[in-house]
């Protein structure tokens, strides 16, 4: 049976500190210590003086040890947030093995992050990784009111009285104490803490933030996911930014344990890497030893508080009780390692400190231990008593809530008049009908007006206006602060777009093709999107991604250029995804998601086609029915509202049947249509335009007057919309026949040979036919 | 008593309304009169040639202007909760000790009381701090507090729009204490009046709301700022010192033992105390979520404190106390609210029922 490496970790503690050396007391600790429980233990307060101590003799101010700054009080506080976030650790383990606590990665042997935490304000936003125990203690500990200890382990017990995550994962996370919460990440947090960095000081340049606001941004995460290109990729942008001496007040902490999971880090990899990158200043404190590491944070923070420019801290730590509850160390490590690692446990060494200087006995260190031990125990008692989660409905609650009525109401809000006629020119809604891409850049130079604090940016996106000319003249107009091109780094894109939101910003970042959107997914999928979840909408990130996307290039730029799989997106919960087809339509579904961002601290992708952009014509040549002209500035489509499109002065009532697709496949469908209805057959058309969430009711009124339903889309096969069309179908009961036309199964080829995998309208028309050739459907319904 | 049954208490200190007609007498027993509490407040009352508490307590009768008057009042309910806590403590000497104090909080004037009972200030200099702020009401009440209900008569959440409401837009009108269930607004006289002409009459268990605390100042709020200025010259001497027993104050701020900064225990006390809402819900929530207490103890004249402390059980589900009807039931199984002033509670804590006349 594997050795309970908590209880050998627990009892090394205790055995090391009986065996330290009582040192000679401190005659003014003494006194005072005697002095104040004469009072409270003995009943015999003479209440005649200090103990010899003058007002301005306050002993605990000292150094804790000659030579260091940290004070033998600030020791004493770090020492107690350290016990508490070992008995945190050791209560998980206990609740676990009786079934009632769900999560057992620890802190254990990094608690001299306290020190890190002591180093800065409780404004200071923190994006923490899970090891991150002590620090989280000792923050609670700056801010009164807070009860650090008891939330996490409601946290550890799932209940849905934790306070931020309300039972859904355990966070660190805190509202209170600006701690947006993290959990098993992978340096996924480290673009958005980025982001945050430069959004303080673009804030300032905006007005959005006072001057004087001097709050740094940290981030910790260890040596092991340091090497994730998420890592990386944020370290990099962070120099990138500083070597332009773009201010960028960005702490980054790596608590070095030398070990991922089982795989050591090579000795000297952090420091070797890191000490001397250009734009990045390197601090190093041993984490074992508190009065090093206080020092070594006390000055990164400063720093950075001072110069605004990025540093690495990197703390020495180690790791005792293993990965995870369940990692046993003993099948990768041998015996002698992992005690000779238990030896070094920076608590023996804190204990050591204070008894070696005479602050504390043995005895009260061991006595303050219990103390933590049995209040920490008891409080686990309570919080497992505690309610958890109990049905569907109230878990998903928070994940993307959405206010129609709301999102009306603010796109109606009308912009200043003046400074869209100043900054338009003639305005848009009294010219005549344009194509997609320049309606797109007024809409966008709408939303610029009309909030202050958004901010356009990506690749491309600023000085050349983007690779379609779709943001041309933006930044000319609004200014380089909030129209900007970004390095090449779809994660840091997408990392600005979440740290500006969480400053209060409203990004609207733009991913340049889809493609290159799935090398970044994750900081949707893991990042954005559960913000609101894990904190039950006390954090929220809004934003409005634009992706160019889809095929249909006339064989131009192969798979990058014309990806087509929505699959990706379609599964995150709480991405509102939008695929305008038309001019008019992609402006009101841009003003909807930027209002629902706005009010209800949405999610939203827009995936806009890039073979519309510059389409003018629908049937024929000249016919400039592709065109469209501006819609009146109040209006919009409220998300998961779908359209039809009939015969001109077609009657209501059944029809044969219903195309059901979007963007590319809605212009090829039409043109089907024309021809189908030129033949006899009562054909309407259906633009989902919203793929996430799905147009169901509107779909469903409609295939309910169709005998036949064809589905046109332009995605994959595999993965498609129309999977979801017909399920969405089934689930309603539709009763008439099926069918569907989609992309194949591939990336899409170079040249002509595009065609031969994408839908192509004969492969419409011919579908078409053969379900109306069916005449066994009846009705619909 | 194995580690596993001790008990953890939480130690509440009352504020200076607690002590009320049913109170005369309780410090003339041989418990109270062996308390070293005690003893030092009749010193310390009789050096300034004033009416100690053991004689305030043995007037023939109840009198408000001699037992509410705030120069009496305070140093009286601090010397009846010291009497208590001192016997509590006499019951368990240090070295058989099978019961536990994890934490002091206090109401309002209680926080004094707190500071002496948890060792961050000297006894008698606690005293004196509790004297000098209670002399300073003497025939200069500065505005009033007033009473309003926030939960029904089940105890659950009754929000009042209108107090709200008159918060924002009445001058001079502040929250004083965040008591529970309790509203208590603090204001100047035509603040008080507007409030009362504004908010409508809700039943607080015997009586109606909103009431008037009688001779009681317009405590925490700014109202206060001359007195906060006037104690920090008048106490620039005391002594602090970290607590030996962890204390968490009126904002909800634990101060633990050995390392709390006495500077800030004094700036606080002295400050922001004075003239900022005292937040009683949030120290006793905080003491209940992070020092897991077995028992919440009321010493002295705590018993009128038991329903607020209550409505905050309950709003937590503290052990699985989710009603006034669970709370009862559970105080009439095994209390875990133990009011020293009713002898039946105060026996499940020292076992000497008898010393205590009952009041």
């Amino acid at each position: 049976m594997a050795v309970n490496r908590a209880g050998v970790v627990d009892q090394n503690f205790i055995r090391a500190v009986q065996g330290m050396e009582r040192a000679e007391r401190r005659a003014d600790v003494d006194s005072l210590i005697r002095e104040g429980w004469a009072v409270v233990q003995n009943n015999k307060g003479d209440g005649q003086g200090d103990g010899g101590r003058g007002d301005d003799s306050d002993w605990w101010a000292n150094p804790v040890r000659e030579g260091w700054a940290l004070t033998a009080r600030a020791a004493m506080e770090l020492f107690e947030s350290q016990i508490e976030s070992r008995h945190l650790d050791l209560t998980a383990r206990a609740l676990k093995a009786r079934d009632q606590c769900f999560y057992t990665i620890g802190s254990s042997g990094h608690e001299g992050n306290a020190a890190v935490a002591a180093a800065l304000r409780p404004d200071d936003p923190a994006f923490l990784h899970y090891r991150s125990g002590a620090f989280f203690q000792q923050r609670a500990k700056q801010v009164p009111g807070m009860t650090g200890s008891f939330d996490v382990l409601l946290g550890l017990a799932a209940s849905a009285d934790e306070p931020i995550a309300g039972g859904r994962h355990k966070v660190f996370g805190s509202l209170a104490l600006n701690i947006p919460p993290q959990t098993s990440t992978i340096a996924s947090h480290l673009p958005k803490a980025l982001g945050m960095a430069l959004a303080i000081e673009r804030g300032k340049r905006l007005g959005l933030l006072p001057e004087s606001d001097d709050r740094i941004v940290v981030c910790t995460f260890g040596d092991a996911s340091l090497n994730h290109s998420t890592a990386q990729g944020a370290i990099n942008a962070a120099r990138w930014h500083a070597h332009q001496g773009i201010d960028c007040p960005l702490l980054f902490v790596c608590e070095d344990n030398g070990i991922g999971i089982s795989v050591p880090t090579p000795d000297g990899w952090v420091a070797a890497t890191w000490q001397e990158a250009p734009g990045l200043a390197y601090v190093a404190g041993d984490g074992l030893y508190l009065p090093d590491v206080a020092d070594a944070a006390e000055a990164a923070a400063r720093w950075v508080r001072q110069y605004r420019r990025p540093c690495l801290l990197h703390v020495r730590t180690v790791r005792l009780l293993g990965h995870a509850g369940s990692d046993v160390e003993s099948t990768y490590r041998s015996p002698e390692d992992i005690a000779a690692t238990e030896a070094r446990d920076p608590l023996i060494q804190t204990a050591q400190l204070l008894v070696s200087g005479g602050w504390m006995s043995p005895e009260e260190v061991l006595s303050l231990y219990e103390e933590i031990r049995a209040r920490i125990t008891a409080a686990g008692e309570e919080a497992i008593r505690r309610p958890r989660l109990t049905d569907a409905a109230t878990v998903i609650a928070p994940l993307a809530p959405l206010h129609p009525d709301r999102v009306a109401a603010e796109v109606a809000r009308p912009a200043d008049p003046a400074a869209r006629a100043a900054l338009h020119g003639n305005l848009p809604e009294r010219d005549g009908p344009r194509h997609l891409a320049v309606q797109i850049n007024r809409a966008l130079l709408d939303l610029l007006i009309k909030y202050p604090e958004m901010i356009l940016f990506g690749e491309d996106t600023g000085k050349k206006g983007g690779v379609y000319n779709v943001t041309n003249g933006l930044q000319k107009k609004i200014g380089k602060d909030r129209v900007f091109d970004t390095l090449l780094d779809e994660q840091t894109i997408l990392g600005l777009g979440l740290g500006a939101a969480a400053a209060g910003q409203l990004p609207v970042p733009e991913i340049q093709y889809l493609a290159y959107f799935h090398n970044a997914c994750d900081q949707i999928r893991g990042e954005a999107c559960s913000l609101q979840y894990f904190s039950q909408g006390q954090f929220r990130n809004p934003m409005v991604v634009r992706v160019q996307g889809f095929a249909y290039q006339k064989g131009f730029g192969g798979h990058f250029h014309n990806d087509n799989s929505v699959a990706a997106l379609r599964d995150i919960p709480g991405l509102i995804l939008a695929a305008p087809a038309r001019p008019d339509d992609a402006v009101k579904m841009l003003r909807t998601c930027v209002a629902a961002a706005k009010v209800d601290g949405a999610v939203c992708m827009i995936v806009e086609p890039i073979a519309l952009y510059m389409t003018r014509d629908l049937y024929a040549p000249g016919d400039e029915k592709w065109a469209a002209t501006y819609p009146a500035p109040e209006e919009h489509i409220p998300v998961g509202r779908a359209r039809i499109y009939d015969a001109e002065g077609a009657e209501a009532g059944a029809a044969d049947l219903l195309i059901v697709s979007w963007a590319n496949g809605l212009w090829m469908s039409l043109r089907v249509a024309a021809e189908l209805r030129e033949k006899g057959v009562r054909c309407r058309v259906m633009d989902l335009r919203w793929l996430n969430p799905l147009p169901v009711e509107d779909l469903l009124a409609a295939a309910r007057g169709a005998a036949r339903v064809l589905v046109v889309d332009e995605c994959r096969r595999t993965g498609g919309m129309a999977e979801a069309i017909f399920a969405a179908l089934v689930d309603g009961r539709y009763a008439g026949s099926m069918a569907r036309v989609a992309g194949a199964d591939v990336y899409i080829p170079l040249g002509a040979a595009a065609n031969l995998v994408l839908v192509q309208e004969e492969d419409i028309r011919a579908a078409a036919l053969t379900l109306l050739a069916d005449q066994g459907a009846g009705e619909g319904t | 008593m194995s580690a596993d049954t001790a008990r953890r208490l939480l130690i509440v200190c009352p504020g200076r309304g607690s002590y009320t007609k049913d109170c005369l007498g309780s410090l003339q027993g041989a418990a109270a009169q062996q308390s070293p509490g005690l003893a030092a407040a009749d010193r310390l009352r009789a050096s300034l040639g004033r009416p100690g508490p053991t004689e305030l307590d043995a007037a023939p009768e109840y009198r408000s202007a001699l037992h509410v008057a705030g120069e009496n009042a305070s140093i009286l309910t601090a010397a009846a909760t010291l009497a208590d806590v001192d016997a509590l403590r006499s019951a368990q000497p240090a070295d058989q000790q099978t019961d536990q104090i994890v934490a002091v909080i206090g109401n309002s004037m209680g926080w004094y009381t707190a500071l002496a009972v948890a060792g961050a200030l000297p006894l008698d200099q606690a005293l004196h701090l509790i004297e000098t702020m209670g002399q300073y009401q003497a025939g200069n009440v500065i505005g009033g507090q007033m009473v309003y209900p926030l939960v029904d008569a089940e105890w659950r959440p009754l929000p009042s729009p209108e107090l709200a409401q008159a918060l924002t837009e009445v001058p001079d009108l502040h929250w004083s204490i965040r008591l529970g269930g309790q509203a208590v607004i603090g204001g100047s006289e035509a603040a008080l009046a507007e409030l009362q002409r504004r908010l409508p009459i809700r039943r607080a268990g015997e009586r109606d709301a909103p009431f008037r605390l009688p001779l009681h100042s317009a405590f925490h709020t700014p109202l206060m700022a001359e007195t906060a200025r006037r104690a920090r010259r008048d106490l620039s001497g005391l002594r602090w010192r970290a607590p030996a027993i962890t204390l968490i104050d009126g904002r909800g701020a634990i101060l633990r033992p050995r390392h709390a900064d006495p500077a800030r225990i004094r700036d606080w006390t002295l400050g922001a105390q004075v003239t900022e809402v005292y937040d009683f819900t949030l120290s006793l929530r905080v003491a209940l979520r992070e020092y897991a207490p077995t028992h919440v103890v009321l010493p002295g004249p705590g018993g009128s404190l038991g329903g607020a402390v209550a409505q905050v059980i309950i709003a937590e589900g503290w052990q699985g106390i989710r009603s006034r009807e669970a709370f009862a039931r559970r105080q009439s199984e095994a209390p875990v609210l133990i009011s020293m002033s009713r002898p039946e509670q105060r026996a499940l804590l020292i076992g000497s029922a008898a010393e205590r006349p009952a009041g």
